[in-house]
């Protein structure tokens, strides 16, 4: 049954995190280009600005609501659709979600401050309160992206992971008592071997006991390397994508209207999009493939279609700093899994755990796990690779296409010429349009893809190394039916808000003159 | 009760506190605001649609805030009470669902609600406000069933037996739900009510006709709730002794709540005189608003948060209850790992320092700027 679960259950938990992605790209991408527009008002005491950064925070009220109610429904739904993660939660991830809270109430406490201060105050307050939103909104990304990254690189369970399948490093300090994973294991797979599902066994009080104190160090998820290079990579990367659309917005405008104030307001935070496109393969993007070449070997031998161990002089010297280094393969993985000979899971249990009996798990080779687990990964690994050279190929266009937008709105000698010489041909608002439209397009699709890639990248495991989805999902029998309503009110209603955001952006208030006639000012 | 149960017990209370605090109003008054929105298109009175805007701001600046509180009352339950989470959302998957889906439902709606006024026909606009509505009311449709459950286990007993999947649809039959649900129903309805009733008593908002509109959605939900009350009450004294013991402060109380009772009846009664006299004075919308008008909202808001309190602090010592006696909260505690409780207190000083700002800004949005400056102009 837990099979069964997992496999109508992770589409729809996919579904909301990417829904819940989008959202939050709007949310991190809009305060930074409703604050260039209110700095430039500012400056020049131009209208055009202040309209145009009005409008902007309507929809980014519309998208917070619907960025909070995605998270609600992510957040939620780990906990009932996979409680298997309230372990987790109770555990490593109690700091952060704990601190998120803060977090999130700042967000709202600023945001709601902004909205009702709008014009009434200095525009610098303005921006400045704007700035907190921004400031707790981000600190919320990095808090999730820790916890997330947790279950990418399980950083505190210090060599666990490593003695279940060799071929994975150690996972920084041993912040969990080795023998209390070990016991959780166990009870996991001896109740999915016994029962058919292992998360009910976090019901029982006397489990609870059992286990009893796991993590020394509540801490350890905000020390992982892994996760402070996701934090600024995906951060980034969703500011981009909100500016790009507020861009291409501008730039559609543009394209309809003729008006140049579109472009005005549009290279109002272009320079901020420029840089933040060049920083993010450079530097941010850079940091995050050395971390998974350095602790996630599947994934990375999957993005690089490492069937066999490879040489690639380019990709080893970016991702190890030296050329010469091979590229790891799943034959050397498998090579490794070799090592652990004909070790069983009562052999091993039975070293660590005082108080160990045997149980239907006993007799399970480790062996026959560690080439289960090699198998599974590489059968992802031919759309993993794909899936990444399409998002670097994205990445590229994007970048191409936003040096190509920012010569075509400002004067930046010869490039601006060879734009030029190109809009001849294409007319310049056409061209402004294309480029922008790659700018988002080259923006969402690496991040789309990124997630994918991250995600179905540590597969089959839900923590990687440790486990798997069926240990972790509910022993509630899903009805398809059910959670395809569910789905469908869930997508409908993120489309309505979608629409919404369009209306906002787009239509002209209409109701104004019947409410005046309301309070009767008009006759 | 140690000191850190009686820490995560008083923790979780006054997280569902606040939260409840929070959730009756933008019940109550999006309520009203689809309400007057719908009676504004059918009656072509545009004053209706003024009406209908105001008390939806109210709802809009509260709403996210009551969310967040939601949040807080899950990540409290995950952290400090693992055990008791796992047996919820298993045990009671369907309704948790259902409160779920009404979550999704309500806050873009709200959203919508808002920005597409004008923006789409009356008719589709009055069904998004009811739609918005409607699926407030819902949530609590779903949460409830937790209440109901860790006040008498009707289904967890099952699971407890080992009949998960009969327990999962027996927790629907739990018989202290209905009265619990129609009970919370009528006390968003009538805070909704009071609330839109003091708030056009304020300077500035100043409305005998919308005040009235207010007040009798407000009598109109308190009138019913001595009976459902009452129907509640003597649910508990069937179902729930530790409870009805504890309210009613009996020789078998363990934590005698008599005298918070004894507040509330104080406070109904009280709010039913006020009422009667502001009826007298702004009687058909008619006539002036009296300044002590402004106090209908408070009342009401006392006599629900004082209602939570004795419903869930008249567990203690315990956190679920099995008829004369219960499971203390260290049944279900996070032994999983050392509790950071300076991190925890900071956590929770932060929050309040924002909960002041919050209000902060909410005086200053429905009493300073907002309500004159969003797009009406």
């Amino acid at each position: 049954m837990a099979s069964q679960n997992v496999s109508l259950l992770m589409p729809i938990s996919a579904l909301g995190i990417y829904l819940h992605a989008f959202f939050v790209s709007v949310t991190l991408g809009f305060p930074i280009m409703i604050s260039a527009l209110l700095y430039a008002w500012w400056r020049t005491r131009d209208e055009d600005y202040y309209r145009a950064a009005r409008i902007a925070t309507g929809v980014l009220a519309v998208n917070f609501a619907l960025g909070a109610i995605t998270g609600t429904l992510v957040e939620f739904g780990l906990v009932q659709a996979w409680p298997g993660s309230i372990y987790a939660v109770a555990t490593v991830a109690f700091v952060p979600l704990a601190s998120e809270l803060i977090a999130f109430v700042g967000e709202i406490v600023f945001l709601v401050a902004f909205i009702v201060t709008l014009r009434w105050v200095k525009p610098w307050v303005s921006i400045a309160l704007m700035a907190g939103y921004f400031a707790f909104a981000a600190f919320s990304g990095v808090l999730i992206t820790m916890v997330n990254s947790w279950l990418n690189v399980p950083w505190g369970t210090g060599s666990l992971a490593s003695v279940l399948n060799p071929y994975l490093p150690e996972y920084g300090p041993a912040a969990f008592d080795t023998r209390v994973l070990i016991a959780v294991k166990l009870a996991l797979v001896d109740s999915l071997l016994t029962s058919g599902t292992a998360s009910q066994i976090l019901q029982s009080p006397e489990t609870a006991r059992a286990v009893g104190i796991s993590l020394n160090d509540p801490f350890i998820a905000l020390n992982s390397p892994y996760g402070l290079a996701s934090a600024v990579h995906n951060l980034t990367a969703a500011v981009i994508i909100g500016m790009a659309m507020a861009a291409v917005a501008f730039a559609y405008k543009h394209l309809r209207t003729g008006d140049p104030k579109y472009v005005k307001l549009l290279r109002s935070f272009l320079p901020i999009l420029l840089i933040l496109l060049i920083l993010q393969p450079i530097v941010f993007g850079d940091i995050m493939g050395k971390a998974v070449a350095a602790f996630m070997p599947t994934k990375f031998a999957m993005m690089e279609g490492a069937y066999i161990t490879k040489q690639n002089p380019l990709v080893s010297f970016l991702a190890y700093g030296d050329p010469s280094i091979p590229i790891s393969g799943f034959d050397e993985f498998r090579k490794k899994c070799e090592m652990l000979g004909d070790t069983t899971v009562g052999a091993v249990a039975a070293q660590v755990l005082p108080n160990y009996t045997p149980s239907p798990s006993s007799n399970i080779k480790l062996k026959d796990l560690c080439m289960q687990g090699l198998t599974d990964a590489e059968n992802r690994l031919a759309v993993i690779n794909a899936a990444y050279y399409v998002k670097i190929g994205a990445g590229v266009v994007a970048l191409a296409a936003v040096v190509g937008l920012a010569s075509a709105v400002f004067n930046v000698g010869l490039l601006t010429r060879v734009v030029l010489t190109l809009s001849n041909r294409l007319g310049k608002r056409q061209l402004v349009f294309l480029l922008a439209l790659l700018v988002v397009v080259g923006s969402v699709l690496p991040a789309a893809l990124g997630w994918y890639v991250r995600e179905a990248g540590r597969k089959p495991w839900t923590v990687y190394g440790l486990l798997t989805p069926t240990e972790l999902v509910t022993p509630v029998p899903a009805s398809p039916l059910i959670m395809a309503a569910f789905t469908a009110v869930f997508v409908t209603m993120a489309l309505g808000g979608v629409y919404g955001m369009y209306l906002v952006a787009s239509k002209p208030l209409l109701f104004v003159k019947l409410l005046r006639r309301g309070a009767g000012e008009e006759e | 009760m140690n000191g850190s149960e009686l820490f995560s017990f008083n923790l979780l209370g006054i997280a569902v506190l606040i939260h409840i605090a929070f959730v009756n109003i933008t019940m109550g008054t999006g309520f009203i605001s689809a309400m007057a929105r719908f009676l504004a298109w059918r009656r072509s009175d545009p004053g209706l649609e003024i009406m209908s805007r105001r008390v939806f701001k109210i709802l809009i600046v509260h709403e996210l805030f009551s969310g967040v509180w939601g949040t807080v009352i899950t990540v409290v339950l995950a952290a400090f009470f693992p055990t008791l989470l796992a047996i919820a959302v298993d045990v009671m998957f369907f309704p948790l669902l259902i409160a779920l889906s009404a979550i999704i439902i309500r806050i873009p709606t709200i959203a919508l609600f808002w920005y597409t006024w004008g923006k789409v026909e009356p008719r589709i606009h009055s069904v998004i406000g009811f739609v918005m509505a409607l699926s407030g009311f819902a949530v609590p449709m779903g949460f409830r069933y937790i209440f109901a459950e860790i006040t008498y286990p009707h289904g967890v007993s099952l699971a407890l037996q080992n009949l998960k999947d009969a327990a999962r649809l027996e927790v629907f039959t739990n018989p202290l739900y209905p009265p619990l649900i129609l009970h919370t129903w009528a006390g968003a309805l009538s805070i909704g009510g009071f609330i839109t009733a003091s708030f056009f008593t304020i300077k500035g908002n100043l409305s005998p006709k919308f005040l009235w509109i207010g007040l009798w959605h407000g009598v109109i939900f308190l009138a019913v709730q001595p009976f459902i009350g009452l129907w509640y009450l003597t649910s508990l004294g069937t179902y729930a002794r530790v409870i009805y013991n504890n309210v009613l402060g009996t020789v078998h109380a363990t934590f005698n709540l008599l005298p918070m009772f004894g507040l509330k009846i104080a406070a109904f009664a009280g709010l039913a005189v006020f009422s009667a006299l502001v009826w007298r004075r702004v009687k058909r919308g008619e006539g002036s608003a009296p300044r002590y008008a402004l106090v209908l909202g408070p009342l009401a808001m006392l006599i629900v948060l004082v209602g939570e309190l004795i419903n869930d602090a008249g567990r203690y010592p315990f956190l679920v209850l099995l008829g004369d006696t219960g499971l203390p909260p260290s049944v279900f505690s996070n032994l999983y790992i050392q509790i950071p409780y300076p991190l925890v207190l900071a956590i929770l000083s932060g929050l309040v320092v924002f909960l002041f700002g919050f209000m902060l800004t909410v005086y200053y949005a429905l009493n300073k700027r907002f309500l004159v400056d969003l797009p009406e102009v």
